[in-house]
């Protein structure tokens, strides 16, 4: 393997390249999908290859090939280095790095059971199981079940000197439900409340998903005679299973410093979080404090080291209520923009990358991709029934479902898997057609109460998608259940 | 890494000889892409991809599994075949099972042009000098993104199938923005055939819109008479195709659901002024000859003058219901009318005129209720003419409602997949003001 690693390496610092890494992957994905009492599909694939990136003359060259022979390597290597000769003609930006140490080492996720390792069997079992055991609920029509587990072994070289390699595991256990009333031709579907995990087969054991297949069940069938909300101002209680998403789109997106400076305008958008509102914007209440991190335990994007050869950390974005800081990468730090913003705002100089470059696979060029973002829990003793307790008028709602945002982060709506209706401190009944609309900074500085440690949760995505081509990375977000007071709750029944 | 056909052969051959399954099918595809991204009117990233995957999908009797692998040496072949077999004797029988296609016949479709396979990075940056450089003369700030492609796709059978075909694709799209980020432009334009692609005519409509959008004025959200761009048309619609499953649909959970069971086959869906097929041969979209089970693309009708014709059939399910399979939707063609897109404008009393959506998600699939922003412009239209530009809206509304309320379409125009027109419809529900440019 180092000899593939450092051929590519010294192909491009031959020709003329001032900086130089090499990713070498292996992907493998297991999926198996179910729908009553049959099994839909299973699917075992992997991909292997290697992406050579090159700096020349502060220009970008990437080239990737599925053939690891150490003259392809070469050939490959110099595929790259020839298209950033070709785009220097129009490189106005030139790349600047920023300093970063040498690593030799290994970083694996602690996982317990491998997926990869369980039986095929074990698995079609445990999902046809959920499926009967929703089934069995009257007026559950459908279930549809799934298993997916990704790994990806990953070796990293760099000019600077390091050698890192990786192996990387993420779980999903998941199924929906639908519900069907016939005759008034209408359908409900509820799905389980069970986010991804950068987690082995223990995290399938731990999901607890026979005793869930009833009761998710029972909420889809109720679902179809739930009240229609009606619309209007609502405080709204959040399920860390639905605020999860929320985090994500609203402060995990425009916290992107490459957005916020342009580099996404064609795709992705840009951010209303301006270099210039760093230090100043109160984007949420005082009680909102919002942290980036890479290395806890089962988050989807945890890892050791970023595909920059950085070694992960965890920092804050918004600290108090105030916006301070974004996702960077090594080629984004020295950006005067940035560097300047966090000066006139009083911040500390930043000369390191925060370690949020990622290449969804070796054929993909690494950029700056979103690390685990979280709202930290109360400070102060709140629990979920307190906070509802607490509540005189609102809606509780719990998974996450609908959701869409535009190209800079202010106009946000969401929809859920199931909600209830509380009044005077009780859950009364339950709601369905709820949807809820909102601007970004007027959402978080309405949120009132977080609740404490002890209702923390990790909720996430294997899915983020970014870039041209895009590419998709797996991040999570971990929050308590938050109240969030009068906020634009919409009625989404149509007829036609 | 592009195979030819007899090498292709040769490679599905080798892998069915390794088999000890009933029935197996192998689906081989790559091919050699290279894209060029820019942003602040510099070029930011440039990559070139080769790829290869091979895919098996292994029956003992009614029992299957798939596994695929990038590598195609033989133990590379041994070894991808073997886990396909291994999973596929733990599967408990598939009640659905469809024994694999024999030989086919496919439409003579030839999306390749050798143009667009040999374009280089040169050729790329060239594309994206052509927002570059305007965007500087004009102190505007320009990003997009340039992408070539080549590839090939090969499926075999032990029932001895084969098919086989390349491809290729171009795609350039840019957004233009001022300075001062209050106006915003888009456009993009893509082919088979990369000497088609008008990247100029894509700039220079970016340059304009953004140009022209920057002084928005507030338009209060509500239901308005809407002009939708061939764009805004084909993302909008296309959310209404991915609703016409016929099994779904006869399960009860879809829009075309009937009370009391069964589809709405035979229903009028859509004004009678609607009508929206596929067609793989359709010379500006040139889909590919077969789906990923090799079944042969085809050309359907799916709405005609506003009556659901067809639904998407599967094999399994078009058996079941004693009728023929109808294969995937290779494209959505949706009929216009004559005339262009700045006709339509003249002929409209009161409209907003819509370049582009953002972020469509369905909120109800019962109604197809979906949710999204307009972007990259958007317009006030009155007594013919475009007065100004509005502020971005988000909207709740089904694609299923407004075809039923269409008073004007121009010519169709090529985007993406997609043929579309530009459409007047009566009524849009803009539902909310959002503040991003």
């Amino acid at each position: 393997m180092r000899g593939f690693l450092d051929s590519a390496l010294n192909t491009a610092t031959s020709n003329g390249a001032s900086y130089a890494d090499i990713r070498i992957s292996r992907h493998k994905n297991q999926s198996i999908r179910t729908r009553e009492n049959r099994v839909d599909r299973i699917s075992n694939s992997e991909s292997y290859g290697f992406g050579v990136r090159v700096l020349v003359d502060g220009t970008w060259g990437f080239a990737a090939s599925h053939r690891l022979t150490k003259n392809n390597v070469a050939k490959i290597t110099r595929r790259a280095l020839e298209i950033a000769q070709a785009n220097k003609v129009a490189q106005r930006l030139p790349i600047e790095l920023a300093a970063v140490e040498s690593y030799e080492d290994e970083w694996l996720s602690p996982i317990e059971k491998d997926p990869f390792q369980v039986p095929i069997d074990e698995k079609i079992d445990l999902l046809l199981t959920v499926n009967a055991e929703a089934l069995k609920i009257d007026g559950a029509k459908y279930c549809s079940s799934s298993m997916l587990f990704m790994n990806e072994e990953k070796h990293f070289a760099s000019t600077e000197g390091s050698y890192i390699f990786q192996n990387i595991h993420r779980a999903w256990p998941s199924f929906t439900v639908t519900a069907i009333d016939m005759q008034r031709g209408e359908f409900e579907t509820r799905s389980l409340d069970v986010s991804p995990m950068g987690s082995g087969y223990e995290y399938v054991d731990q999901s607890n998903l026979i005793e869930q297949a009833p009761v998710i069940a029972a909420e889809a069938v109720q679902k179809l005679t739930a009240k229609s909300v009606e619309p209007g101002p609502k405080d709204l209680i959040l399920h860390p299973s639905h605020l999860w998403l929320t985090i994500h789109e609203s402060v995990g997106h425009p916290t992107e410093l490459d957005r916020a400076l342009g580099y996404e305008a064609n795709y992705a958008g840009t951010s209303f979080l301006t270099v210039d509102k760093m230090g100043k914007l109160k984007f949420g209440s005082d009680i909102v404090n919002f942290v980036a991190d890479k290395t806890i335990d089962n988050g989807l994007a945890t890892c050791g080291y970023d595909d920059d050869g950085v070694k992960t950390t965890e920092w804050h974005l918004v600290k108090d209520g105030i916006f301070i800081d974004y996702q960077t990468t090594r080629d984004q730090v020295h950006w005067d923009e940035y560097r300047n913003a966090r000066k006139s705002a009083g911040l500390p100089e930043v000369n390191h990358s925060y370690g949020c470059s990622y290449g969804d696979s070796w054929s993909s060029i690494p950029f700056q991709r979103m690390p685990n973002i979280h709202l930290e829990p109360g400070k102060e003793s709140l629990t979920l029934d307190d906070l509802i307790a607490d509540t005189e008028d609102g809606i509780y709602i719990v998974g996450d479902a609908s959701y869409s945002i535009d190209q800079q982060r202010y106009n946000f709506q969401f929809s859920g898997q199931s909600f209830f209706e509380i009044k005077k401190g009780k859950i009364v009944g339950m709601l369905k057609d709820v949807a809820y609309q909102a601007n970004t900074q007027e959402f978080w500085n309405s949120c009132d109460a977080i609740c404490d440690e002890r209702s923390w949760e990790l909720g996430g995505s294997y899915y983020d998608g970014k870039g041209q081509p895009g590419q998709s990375n797996a991040v999570s977000h971990g929050c308590s259940p938050a109240r969030f007071r009068k906020v634009n709750v919409l009625n989404t029944q149509k007829q036609i | 890494m592009i195979l030819s056909k007899s090498k292709s052969r040769n490679i599905i051959e080798r892998a069915l000889s390794f088999s000890t399954a009933d029935e197996m099918r192998i689906n081989l595809g790559g091919g050699r892409s290279g894209n060029t991204r820019f942003a602040l009117n510099s070029i930011t990233t440039s990559g070139d991809e080769d790829t290869l995957s091979i895919q098996v999908r292994a029956y003992f009797g009614k029992q299957h599994a798939t596994a695929s692998g990038t590598e195609i040496s033989d133990e590379a072949l041994k070894r991808v075949v073997q886990t396909a077999e291994d999973a596929a004797r733990f599967v408990p029988e598939d009640p659905e099972y469809v024994p694999e296609l024999g030989p086919q016949k496919y439409l003579p479709i030839k999306p390749y042009f050798r143009s667009t396979a040999a374009a280089s990075a040169k050729q790329r940056v060239n594309g994206a000098q052509s927002s570059l450089q305007p965007a500087l003369e004009n102190n505007l700030l320009s990003a997009g993104f340039f992408t070539n492609r080549q590839g090939f796709s090969a499926v075999g059978n032990s029932n001895k199938l084969f098919g086989y075909y390349r491809a290729t694709n171009a795609s350039f799209s840019v957004t233009t923005r001022t300075q001062d980020g209050t106006g915003s432009g888009w456009g993009s334009d893509s082919s088979r055939n990369i000497d088609q692609v008008d990247y100029q005519s894509a700039s220079k409509r970016a340059l304009q819109k953004a140009q022209g959008s920057s002084q928005s004025k507030t338009l209060e959200p509500g239901i308005y008479p809407v002009i939708m761009e061939p764009q805004a048309v084909a993302d909008f619609i296309r959310f209404g195709s991915y609703a016409m499953n016929a099994r779904s649909a006869d399960e009860g959970r879809s829009f075309f659901s009937k009370a009391g069971g069964g589809n709405k086959i035979g229903e009028q869906v859509a004004g009678d002024n609607i009508t929206l097929r596929s067609d793989p041969t359709h010379p500006q979209l040139l889909g590919g000859p077969f789906g990923g089970d090799g079944l042969p693309a085809k050309k359907n009708t799916w709405i005609k003058d506003g009556v659901l014709q067809q639904l998407y059939y599967d094999r399994y399910w078009a058996k079941k219901q004693g009728i023929e399979p109808t294969g995937y939707p290779s494209n959505i063609i949706i009929e216009g009318e004559q005339g262009t897109l700045d006709d339509l404008i003249s002929n409209t009393d009161r409209a907003v005129l819509v370049t582009r959506f953002w972020y469509i998600r369905f909120v109800d699939p019962q109604s197809l209720l979906l949710t999204g922003l307009t972007r990259d412009g958007t317009f006030w239209v009155e007594n013919g003419h475009i007065q100004h530009a509005i502020k971005n809206f988000r909207f709740n509304e089904s694609p299923m409602a407004v075809l039923n309320k269409v008073t004007g379409m121009s010519t169709p125009v090529r985007i993406g997949g997609s043929m579309a027109p530009a459409i007047r419809a009566s009524e849009f529900n803009f539902a909310s003001l959002s503040d991003a440019v």
